[in-house]
């Protein structure tokens, strides 16, 4: 199962994390405790429904995430991703785990 | 680079050596509360690997360890060193690690005799 992960190798992927946050970039590298290494790291910081401010993209680099700390890594689909005017999303912020 | 804890706080400082369980030893390191408003500078630092949440590390080090494991691979197919050009602490780290579970079991041992 280890392995899993590894069609996602070079690809552009999108992680939620333990305490609620989401990071797209490329997916470098992963190991068996699903430790992941991602390029090019975008944090996107949803605005709240309602909100005049516009959903914030932040910048972070090479990112290395401990597999503790990992609640979901998904494939980003490119077609729907060009297609989406992010700065125009709204949601409610995710709430992190019980335990993290 | 930078290491953000489960805790929130964050280190700031230079990677000295890290081990297979992401322990690290920094240096020069600058601490910052969760809340972002205290700041400490401390010579150095040890970091239990399982506080940490991610690493944030300069992008120019993927391409050194690219050409280190190929350098590896041309000086005889040696397997491992994940990522890092520190592998000959590893066994610093282990004694390290070593040491914290004992004083997890002491502390744990005193507790019990406390109750009783």
């Amino acid at each position: 199962m280890s392995q899993a992960l590894h069609p996602y190798v070079n690809q552009q992927v999108l992680i939620l994390t333990s305490d609620g946050r989401t990071l797209t970039g490329t997916l470098l590298g992963h190991d068996q405790t699903t430790n992941l290494i991602l390029s090019s790291t975008v944090e996107r910081i949803f605005a709240p429904p309602l909100s005049e401010e516009p959903t914030s993209h932040v910048e972070h680099g090479l990112y290395l995430v401990r597999g503790d700390n990992v609640v979901l890594c998904g494939l980003v689909d490119q077609e729907l991703e060009s297609g989406m005017e992010w700065d125009k999303v709204r949601a409610v912020p995710l709430g992190g785990v019980k335990h993290s | 680079m930078l290491v953000e804890l489960k805790n929130g706080e964050t280190l700031n400082g230079h990677l000295v050596s890290c081990d297979t369980y992401m322990n690290l030893m920094l240096r020069e390191v600058v601490q910052t509360s969760p809340d972002g408003e205290r700041f400490y500078r401390l010579p150095e630092a040890y970091v239990r690997g399982n506080n940490i949440k991610y690493l944030r590390l300069p992008e120019e080090i993927i391409d050194i360890v690219k050409e280190q494991q190929l350098a590896q691979q041309a000086a005889g197919g040696h397997r491992g060193g994940h990522g890092n050009d520190r592998g000959g602490h590893r066994g610093g780290f282990q004694r390290g690690r070593g040491q914290g579970r004992g004083g997890q079991g002491h502390r744990g041992g005193r507790g019990g005799r406390g109750r009783g």
